[in-house]
C-alpha cells in the first residue's frame, strides 16, 4: 500500500493589492496550465483537495475543471496568518514602503522568532507545524493511490521540515523557495515517508510561458 | 544568481558484467533532458561530470541537444561502491543478508548500512564516509560561482550528499532521499551569496507522459 501526497503551492495570488487571498489572472493561467499537463501526461488522482483559503480553493478548483473532476476541502492546509505574525511583531502587514525583498528579510526574521517563542495573538509554531500533519494524515492515512492537494509555501515548508526532521530555519528556506503552482511530493509507504520532489514546475517550463514562473 | 543543475546519470546496466554503462533506456533519458533543456532556451556555462562511464555517457548525450561553453571532468564527483558496502556491512552484521530480491527490505535496510558506514562501525576496504562527503562538497563548491550555471552530471549517492550538505538531514534521512531519485532526475542548487540554497528536487519533466512511464526508473 502506498500513496502519493502531490503537494501543490497555489497559484500567483494578488501579492500588493487589498486581498491577497485570490488568484491574479497569471495565477489562475498557472493552475489551468497545470492541469492541462496532468491531462496530456495522464496523471490521474484518487482525490483532488484544498485547504480553506480561496487562492488555495481557486487553483484545485481549476485543476479539477481541467480534469471532469471536483475538489474537496482538506482543513489545515491553509498558511500560517503572516499577517498576524508580523503586527505581533509590532510590523505593519505588506508595508508598501519596503521593497519586496526588504518585505521577505524581514518576514524571514519575523518567521524565525516565531519558531523560537510564541507571538502574541497569533497561531503558534507547533500548533501549524500539528494542524498541516494533521491535514496530510487525513489524506494518506490507510490510502491509495494518487492525491493532489493545494497548499501554501509555509504549509508546505513545514510538511517537508517535518518529514525530513529539519531546523526551523530550513522551513523558511523551502517557504522562500517556493514558486507558485510549484509540485512537491511525499510517497507514503507502509513503513515510511519519502521525500521524493520540490517545487518542479514541468508545465511552465517552455520558452512561451517562462513569464509564468512567478514566486509571489 | 547561478546555480547549480545536478544531474543523475540514466538509467545503467544493472544485472549485467558491467554497470558502469548506459543502458538504451539510460542513453534515451539523458537525450531527453538534454531536448528538455536546450527547449527551455537553456545552454550552461559549464558542464561537469564524474569520470564514471556513465556519468561520461550521460553527459555526452545531453550535450547533443545542450551544449556548454566548456566542460571539465571531476573525480571528486564519482560514486560510492554500494557493492563493497552491502558485502562488507553483511559480512560484519549491519545487515541480515547481502543480497535482497524485495525491494522493501532493501528499503528499510539501506539506511542501516549509511548509518553504520558513516559511523564506521564495520571494517572495510571502501572509502570512509567522511572522505566521500567531503570530496563531493568540494569538488561542487570548486564549480560555485555567481552568475554562472553549471551542469553537473553525478550518481545518487553523491547528490544525496549534496542534499545532507545544503539541508543539515541527517545520514538516515539521507538515505531515503538517496532512494527516491530518479534516473536523469535534475536537481537545482541555487547560488546565493557563496552558499547554495535547495531550488528544486528530483524534476523529470522529461520522462513525462504515458508513453514515457516506462522511462521513468530508479535503478
Amino acid at each position: 500500500m502506498a500513496v502519493e501526497l502531490w503537494l501543490v503551492r497555489h497559484g500567483q495570488a494578488a501579492f500588493a493589492s487589498d486581498d491577497y487571498d485570490r488568484l491574479t489572472d497569471l495565477g489562475l493561467q498557472q493552475a489551468r496550465w497545470l492541469g492541462e499537463h496532468f491531462a496530456e501526461m495522464e496523471v490521474r488522482f484518487d482525490r483532488i483537495a484544498s485547504g480553506r483559503l480561496r487562492r488555495q480553493r481557486e487553483t484545485a478548483d481549476a485543476v479539477a475543471g481541467v480534469l471532469g473532476a471536483t475538489a474537496e476541502i482538506a482543513p489545515g492546509l491553509e498558511e500560517y496568518d503572516a499577517k498576524a505574525l508580523l503586527a505581533g511583531a509590532g510590523f505593519k502587514d505588506r508595508d508598501p514602503s519596503l521593497s519586496r525583498r526588504e518585505h521577505f528579510k524581514r518576514l524571514r526574521g519575523v518567521l524565525i522568532d516565531w519558531s523560537q517563542r510564541k507571538t502574541e495573538g497569533a497561531e503558534s509554531w507547533q500548533d501549524f507545524r500539528d494542524r498541516v500533519m494533521a491535514a496530510i494524515s487525513a489524506l494518506t492515512d490507510n490510502q491509495d493511490g494518487r492525491v493532489f492537494a493545494a497548499a501554501s509555501g509555509g504549509s508546505i515548508a513545514m510538511a517537508l521540515t517535518t518529514i525530513l526532521d529539519l531546523a526551523p530555519e530550513q522551513m523558511i528556506e523551502f517557504n522562500l523557495q517556493a514558486r507558485n503552482t510549484g509540485i512537491s511530493r511525499l510517497v507514503f509507504t507502509r513503513q515510511r515517508v519519502y521525500f521524493n520532489m520540490f517545487n518542479a514546475i514541468p508545465h511552465l517550463e517552455r520558452p512561451d510561458r517562462r513569464h509564468a514562473e512567478t514566486y509571489s | 544568481m547561478g546555480e547549480i543543475v545536478f544531474v543523475r546519470h540514466g538509467q545503467a546496466s544493472f544485472g549485467t558484467d558491467d554497470y558502469d554503462r548506459l543502458s538504451e533506456l539510460g542513453w534515451r533519458q539523458a537525450r531527453w533532458l538534454g531536448e528538455h533543456l536546450a527547449h527551455e532556451g537553456r545552454r550552461f556555462h559549464l558542464a561537469a561530470s564524474g569520470d564514471l562511464r556513465r556519468h561520461r555517457e550521460t553527459a555526452t548525450a545531453i550535450a547533443e541537444a545542450c551544449g556548454a561553453d566548456d566542460a571539465v571532468v571531476l573525480p571528486g564527483l564519482n560514486e560510492m561502491d554500494f557493492d563493497v558496502l552491502l558485502a562488507d556491512a553483511h559480512a560484519a552484521g549491519v545487515i541480515p543478508v547481502a543480497e535482497f530480491t524485495d525491494s522493501d527490505d532493501f528499503m528499510r535496510e539501506f539506511p542501516k548500512i549509511m548509518t553504520a558506514w558513516e559511523t564506521a562501525s564495520f571494517p572495510t576496504e571502501h572509502e570512509p564516509y567522511a572522505e566521500f562527503h567531503e570530496r563531493v562538497t568540494s569538488a561542487v563548491n570548486s564549480l560555485m560561482q555567481d552568475g554562472r550555471d553549471v551542469l553537473v552530471v553525478s550518481s545518487g549517492g553523491p547528490k544525496a550528499v549534496m542534499m545532507r550538505h545544503v539541508l543539515g538531514i541527517g545520514v538516515a534521512k539521507m538515505a531515503e532521499v538517496l532512494l527516491t531519485i530518479h534516473n536523469s532526475s535534475f536537481s537545482r542548487f541555487l547560488v546565493r551569496n557563496g552558499n547554495l540554497l535547495l531550488g528544486e528536487f528530483n524534476a523529470t519533466p522529461h520522462l513525462a507522459g504515458p508513453d514515457r512511464a516506462h522511462l521513468r526508473t530508479y535503478i
